[in-house]
């Protein structure tokens, strides 16, 4: 099957400055595609090419076969959600989403119906009267409501509380389990691992890597802390597989775990635990981590 | 049914519309209205302007008021409510384009499949109908004290000088379109649009006042407008069609200009 987004060479200046430079991609039919970096990597530029909002300095782009600049009616089929969700003007919910619905060719009433209580919206509000995290399910509501082949979202949780970024999971699985593909931007891993088939990862505006999800989470590299009852030593813990970082001041140890934490629980079992912390996986460093390696096992082979 | 922006656009700019819609038929209204004392009074109508001084007035447009043509161009045409709607079609001009792209917005809009050039169009179809309904007040108003007060302007020059008005409005409108196919910047916008409508104002003043210098009238669409002196000498049908070539052309450098770039953040 053809792809549904396809990149080549994809490079885009603001003038001198460098927004997003040589950038392949292939993202197939059905999949879920979690677009991963820090701020300023270059997602929402990635993202603003694929919708013909900005032109690339060099390089090729096609989205559902098509080129984005010329493929207008395409737009029907793309649901689009924006990383910087703004509104202007004081009209309602609901008459800004008969607007892209009939933009769109026209969304049965129901469907919206339907969206905006999946979300507990009030359609008859007005858009400057709703909060950030309000303002975020309105356009959640116009990039789903049409049931599009193909969901771009940039950052697609952010100002959502927790419950509602469950609920907005639900929607991506079952766009997935719909056959619709999504390209989903985040900086959160752990909204991507609920959600993606595969992460592209995206750095000072170059993807560097693009992997499996079950292979970055087996990664996961994560800083733990623990706390003792009685002091401890360093050499109890520094030839522990997959330990590092290993730093102990007094009754507190703390070190990096990449993958299982097995051995090190294991070994922690030999004295009396008072705390035990541990972060969530790091992005940037199972980023790196990964992107390194990469590089040296290519090296090497 | 109309196209589904053109609906849109309408329905944001329904309350300014109504602001400038009341605005310019309280003026119209108040000024028109005011014939009656000029009529009764033929020395006061006469001497009403002496207090403005004649650089001034030539560079108005501003006659004395003896006649109902004199008095409607030095009050309503000749400059207070072309301002009125210059400004108004400056700032939904400005609302078309660069005002979504400073709110933000416009990436929003623009993900639906409405093309560039749809955009521009959809916007100016809108913009111009605000207009057209700005524009029909003077006409209607002036038209309907021209034939109460008996003012004596025929009913066809009334048509046409509220014409050319409409057409000044929609021209400035389309520029103000215009500029923010090339700049997405509201405030860049209307200093630009303000800017170039007071510098052609003062070209065709200039050009009429200073002998060797008439050729600059021709540059300035108030020429095309006033130059042709509808109120007395009713439609000049070549200066129409110029006022609507202007906004014509301004519209299809719109169209390629907005085509061809980048939408900022």
């Amino acid at each position: 099957m053809t792809a549904v987004i396809e990149a080549e060479g994809l490079t885009k200046y603001y003038g001198p400055r460098r927004g997003l430079e040589d950038v392949d991609l292939s993202v197939a039919p059905g999949e879920v595609f979690g677009y991963l970096g820090p701020n300023g990597a270059g997602k929402t530029t990635t993202i603003r090419l694929l919708l013909d909002f900005i032109r690339p300095t060099r390089g090729r782009v096609s989205v559902l076969g098509e080129n984005p600049r010329t493929g207008v009616a395409a737009r029907r089929r793309i649901g689009y959600l924006p990383g910087e969700l703004m509104f202007e003007g004081r009209e309602k919910v609901r008459d800004l989403l008969t607007f892209f619905a009939d933009a769109r060719g026209g969304v049965p009433a129901r469907r919206i119906q339907d969206l905006a209580e999946r979300f507990e919206l009030d359609l008859s509000r007005t858009i400057r009267s709703l909060s950030k995290g309000n303002k975020q399910k309105v356009g959640l509501v116009q990039a789903f409501m049409h049931e599009p082949e193909l969901l771009i979202l940039d950052e697609p949780t952010s100002g959502l509380d927790p419950l509602m970024q469950q609920e907005f999971l639900d929607m991506v699985r079952a766009a997935r389990i719909a056959g619709q593909t999504v390209f989903m931007s985040s900086h959160v891993l752990a909204e991507v691992q609920q959600a993606a088939d595969r992460v592209g990862i995206v750095r000072a505006g170059r993807l560097v890597a693009v992997e499996k999800v079950e292979s970055l989470g087996k990664r996961a590299v994560r800083r733990v802390e623990v706390h003792f009852a009685t002091p401890v030593v360093a050499a109890d813990f520094v030839d522990l597989r997959g330990v590092s970082d290993v730093h102990v001041e007094g009754t507190v140890l703390r070190c990096t775990v990449d993958g299982q934490l097995d051995a090190l629980v294991k070994a922690l079992a030999q004295h009396t635990v008072v705390d035990l912390i541990s972060a969530e996986p790091d992005l940037e460093e199972t980023f790196l981590g990964y992107y390194y390696d990469n590089e040296e096992s290519s090296r090497v082979a | 049914m109309l196209p589904s922006l053109v609906v849109k656009t309408l329905r944001d700019y329904r309350r300014a519309s109504i602001g400038w819609l009341l605005g310019i038929s309280a003026f119209v209204a108040i000024y028109a209205g005011s014939w009656a004392q000029f009529d009764a009074n033929p020395d006061a109508a006469a001497t009403a302007t002496d207090g403005i001084p004649q650089g001034v007035r030539d560079a108005l447009g501003v006659q004395d008021f003896s006649t109902g043509a004199n008095y409607l161009q030095g009050t309503i045409y000749s400059i207070f409510v072309p301002l009125l709607l210059i400004m108004a079609a400056a700032m939904f001009g400005a609302r078309a384009i660069a005002g979504p792209e400073d709110a933000r917005v416009l990436d929003l809009y623009l993900a639906n499949p409405i093309s560039r050039r749809q955009f521009v169009l959809q916007r100016f179809v809108a913009l111009t109908g605000v207009l057209v309904v700005l524009g029909l007040v003077p006409w209607l108003l002036v038209s309907l004290f021209n034939a109460s007060l008996d003012m004596g302007v025929p009913a066809a020059n009334v048509a046409a000088a509220s014409l050319g008005l409409l057409l000044i409005g929609v021209c400035f409108g389309t520029l103000a379109l215009a500029v923010s196919s090339v700049v997405g910047r509201r405030s860049v916008v209307l200093a630009t649009t303000g800017a170039i409508a007071a510098g052609t104002y003062v070209l065709r003043v200039v050009g009429d006042l200073v002998g060797g210098l008439g050729f600059l009238r021709w540059l300035s669409p108030f020429h095309y407008y006033l130059g042709g002196d509808p109120l007395r000498e009713g439609f000049d049908v070549a200066y129409l069609i110029v006022l609507m070539l202007i906004p014509a052309a301004m519209l299809a450098f719109a169209v390629i200009q907005f085509e061809r770039r980048d939408v900022s953040t």
